[in-house]
């Protein structure tokens, strides 16, 4: 590749064209015909004036000016100003499904669906019928595994999930619904100390939107989005 | 507020992902790359989640201006606090047909250090124990400037990135920039052009004067 594009040199219409243009920005020296044209083209100065300006300003910039992230603490103070002002609740519901990297292609394969004794438990738990159903396995590195089911209840469906062994931990663990790309997702829940937990899902949820049941390890770090520190996930049969 | 939907859009949801460092754009898209734009509708639509990814986005930009212009590290996070306090609770306000997001966030961020001087009962003064040339308080206008250029130069793509170096700081000429990465003249040439007038471009974008 030249590098140079289909480029319409100036010189035909008369003016400079934008390479010698940037270089006299640069304080670079050009060849005389040029000079000339410059004397007398107000519009060509114009535009070697403004350039030269970024120059000018650029050559000051020093490492320091390099944007650097602020503390941590500066988002906290932003989720308290304004939880505590009461008029939005921007912080808390839906996060966005953000950093889930490559994670995204294990939910979309490798979904078996087999089944395991604690649906025993789910039953015993709430009898209402089933209508779809995921086995969670592990992700590359742990080694939980459970089974999650979709129960039609009179108030409508629940997302019951069945988990045991999950590590102890500082955080919490939180229960999302996302697309088989993983690239969109809904919380429903933060998980509870019992190895079988319920959750009313939003009406009008839709399922074969959302069929893989995915939960997190989540910090107490205020930041609202999935943490991409998933620990089982599996998709519904349904 | 929004429907209760609680889904978050596909092309809003990779927030970083998608930092373009093509050369080939025409002007003004390359300091607006489509996450931006999409970050942008998010904010403006007041989306559950999208102050957070404005906030991953440009506090760094916020943050690091407040910093250079007020030169302790604490004001500078309370002003950062304040800007996105006050742009979230204030979106209704931005209308993304007058300028670019960063932009507005650079406007409240200037309001934000001149109410922060004015709370201290005193316009900014040089401290005593800078070097000498810094001793003059840099104009927030300066120090914009600067943190964008100094953004934007780390977003050029290579070799567009090192040659723009040299030129600068190291005051060679393109010829020499030339020779010393052994690139045909042509192409550090039509480098420099599209690299300066990508620096341009942010400033005029995002470095809008109130």
């Amino acid at each position: 590749m030249s590098g140079v594009e289909s480029y319409v040199d100036g010189r035909g219409s008369g003016h400079m064209d934008e390479e010698t243009i940037a270089l006299l920005a640069l304080g670079e020296k050009v060849a005389g015909e040029q000079s000339d044209h410059l004397r007398t083209c107000a519009a060509c100065q114009a535009k070697v004036d403004q350039l030269r300006a970024v120059v000018d300003s650029a050559r000051f910039v020093t490492d320091e000016d390099h944007p650097m992230s602020p503390p941590d603490s500066v988002w906290e103070q932003i989720v308290a100003a304004i939880d505590s002002d009461g008029a939005d609740r921007e912080t808390r519901r839906v996060p966005r499904g953000a950093r889930m990297g490559w994670f995204a292609l294990a939910a979309a394969v490798g979904l078996l669906v087999g089944s395991v004794g604690t649906l025993v438990a789910l039953d015993r738990q709430n009898p209402a019928p089933t209508i779809a159903q995921a086995e969670l396995e592990p992700l590359p590195g742990q080694n939980v595994r459970g089974v999650a089911q979709v129960r039609d209840t009179s108030d409508g469906p629940i997302l019951m999930v069945d988990v045991a062994d999950l590590p102890e931990t500082d955080g919490y663990y939180e229960v999302w619904m996302l697309t088989p790309e993983a690239d969109s997702m809904v919380s429903i829940g933060v998980l509870g100390q019992g190895e079988v937990n319920q959750f009313p899902l939003p009406a009008g949820m839709d399922m074969n939107a959302f069929p893989v049941v995915d939960i997190s390890l989540e910090q107490f770090d205020g930041d609202v989005t999935h943490s991409a520190d998933s620990i089982v996930r599996g998709a519904l049969d349904a | 507020m929004r429907e209760t939907g609680t889904t978050t859009d596909v092309s809003t949801s990779i927030p970083g992902s998608t930092e373009e460092t093509s050369m080939g754009t025409t002007r003004g898209q390359s300091v607006r790359s489509r996450a931006d734009a999409e970050i942008t509708s998010a904010f403006t639509r007041g989306d559950d989640g999208s102050l957070r990814e404005v906030y991953d986005r440009w506090s760094p930009l916020i943050y690091t201006v407040a910093r250079r212009s007020m030169r302790n590290d604490d004001d500078a996070a309370d002003v950062t606090q304040a800007v996105f306090v006050a742009a979230w609770q204030g979106r209704v306000r931005f209308d993304p047909d007058s300028g670019s997001l960063p932009g507005w966030l650079l406007a409240i961020t200037r309001r934000k250090i001149a109410d922060h001087y004015r709370a201290m009962g005193r316009v900014p003064e040089p401290r005593e124990e800078l070097p000498e040339e810094e001793s003059a308080d840099p104009a927030v206008e300066t120090v914009v400037d600067r943190v964008l250029l100094a953004d934007e130069i780390s977003r050029l793509g290579e070799p567009q990135r090192r040659i723009i170096e040299l030129c600068f700081y190291e005051d060679m000429t393109h010829a020499q920039v030339a020779s010393l990465l052994d690139l045909p003249l042509g192409t550090v040439k039509s480098h420099v052009r599209r690299s300066l007038g990508r620096l341009r471009d942010r400033l005029e974008v995002d470095g809008v004067r109130r």
